[in-house]
């Protein structure tokens, strides 16, 4: 019950600041775009839409709102609450999540993409959410100024975007495999690619174990930098 | 003697340099600089593995590149005064000589200058394209007040730094404008010509053509941009 009048907190700061509204403009216009490109050209197209923008929604907000509430004083009031540390970061986590599956959703369903493979893409989508916010709350758990997150997060960013080479057949390397992106690219691809059903469980397993890993890395550098601040 | 500009540089430089925000301030537009530097070889390396040649889109790919600096310059300036806001620090410079207006002009000031300079830089360093210093110069003066537009967007419609971050996606779609004119072969990209970017590539492709339209494109290019300007700036004073 704590943790769902903690996402619906989240939900409703969220739409006060206007995300809804910008992710609702921004929506309308990639389906635009998408229904304007040739055919051949739409599933690349969503797959780095996705990549880019939708599903690293949280990495890109996350930051901020911390800042926010750290700013307002707001984490040593809500830790006197019952409130306990993993509900305040699942409900930063899930609010997110309900804004980029219903952006990614209707995006899908304006630009008519579809396919058998749709629920290893879901579960894709999903993960690559939580993965990316989870990254943006690592680095939001000490950051000093929105700036300064967004030097910290954008060069990590950039880093394990890297295996965008590989999905854009420009680059490959074996050490990609790592990365957690490699596989979100594998799993937001595969309504438009033939993956060996090898590569979609790697893909699975890959973000299930970065996920458990930022999980934990997250709990920690809160735990120590924003519940008990030195 | 220091003038309340070195003092507030100061502040601004010392900031930046704790909080390694010089990373990317140089690092974004330094970035896109040498992705530019590699353009021709990414050409060759796109017809060499896909059979498709991106030379005919250069034009395009440099126009559009040449103004993401300007718009991250008036990213990290709208941040800065979104933080300064949140934290009263605006509050505390308004009661010194150097007043709001004071404050508000330097922070306008800098990424003017800083895009311009760097869309110059962009330009010239890479010389993909040849473009006439003169039209080059006119161009710049419309990067400049672009960012102060960008940096006023920011500012004047949120209320704080996790509003302002929505606004920066927002902030992106005025430079939609530019694929617009490029490729959208009918009259109706003109429905485009309220935002400010258009006639940046406008100017581009005139200047390419050695068109004479390209004045038409400084004049009213110039007014709109002004005219934008002086918009977002009305809403931001009245909210102070």
């Amino acid at each position: 019950m704590r943790l769902l009048a903690a996402v619906g907190q989240d939900i409703r700061f969220q739409f006060r600041h206007g995300f809804y509204y910008a992710y609702a403009v921004l929506t309308i216009l990639y389906i635009i775009v998408l229904r304007l490109l040739p055919d051949a050209m739409v599933h690349p197209a969503l797959t780095l839409i996705l990549f880019t923008d939708i599903c690293a929604l949280g990495f890109f907000f996350v930051g901020a709102i911390v800042l926010l509430e750290r700013g307002q004083n707001l984490a040593q009031s809500l830790f006197v609450t019952p409130l306990r540390l993993h509900e305040y970061l699942l409900a930063k986590i899930f609010s997110f999540l309900l804004l980029s599956i219903t952006s990614a959703f209707l995006i899908m369903l304006g630009a008519f993409v579809g396919g058998q493979d749709l629920i290893w893409f879901i579960f894709g989508a999903i993960m690559s959410t939580l993965i990316y916010t989870l990254f943006g709350l690592v680095f939001a758990a000490r950051a000093r100024h929105v700036n300064d997150y967004f030097v910290k997060a954008l060069g990590v960013g950039l880093l394990i975007s890297l295996p965008i080479f590989a999905y854009l057949r420009l680059f490959d390397t074996p050490i990609f495999y790592v990365f957690p992106t490699r596989a979100t690219l594998i799993l937001l691809d595969v309504l438009a690619t033939d993956y060996t059903i090898l590569e979609k469980l790697f893909s699975v397993a890959s973000l299930l174990i970065w996920f458990f890993i930022l999980s934990g890395l997250t709990y920690q550098r809160f735990d120590k930098h924003v519940r008990h601040p030195a | 003697m220091k003038t309340p500009v070195t003092v507030l540089a100061q502040g601004d430089l010392k900031l930046i340099v704790r909080d390694s925000t010089l990373v990317m301030a140089v690092f974004g537009p330094l970035a896109i600089t040498i992705l530019l530097f590699f353009l021709p070889s990414i050409e060759a390396l796109i017809l060499t593995r896909f059979s498709f040649d991106l030379s005919p889109f250069r034009l395009f790919i440099v126009s559009f590149l040449s103004l993401i600096p300007g718009m991250l310059f008036a990213m990290i300036y709208g941040f800065i005064i979104l933080d300064e806001r949140d934290e009263d620090v605006i509050d505390f410079i308004s009661i010194t000589p150097l007043r709001k207006e004071g404050y508000l002009t330097y922070k306008l000031i800098m990424p003017m200058l800083l895009s311009a300079v760097f869309f110059l830089f962009i330009i010239y360093a890479t010389s993909l394209i040849h473009l006439n210093p003169i039209h080059a110069l006119g161009i710049a003066i419309m990067v400049a007040i672009e960012a102060a537009i960008g940096t006023l967007f920011l500012v004047a419609f949120s209320e704080n730094k996790v509003e302002g971050l929505a606004f920066s996606k927002v902030l992106g779609i005025m430079y939609l404008a530019i694929p617009l004119v490029f490729f959208w072969n009918s009259s109706w990209h003109w429905l485009s010509a309220f935002l400010p970017p258009f006639w940046i590539a406008k100017a581009f492709v005139h200047s390419e053509l050695s068109s004479i339209w390209i004045w038409g494109d400084f004049f009213l290019g110039t007014a709109v941009h002004l005219l934008v300007l002086l918009y977002f700036l009305r809403v931001f004073l009245r909210k102070q």
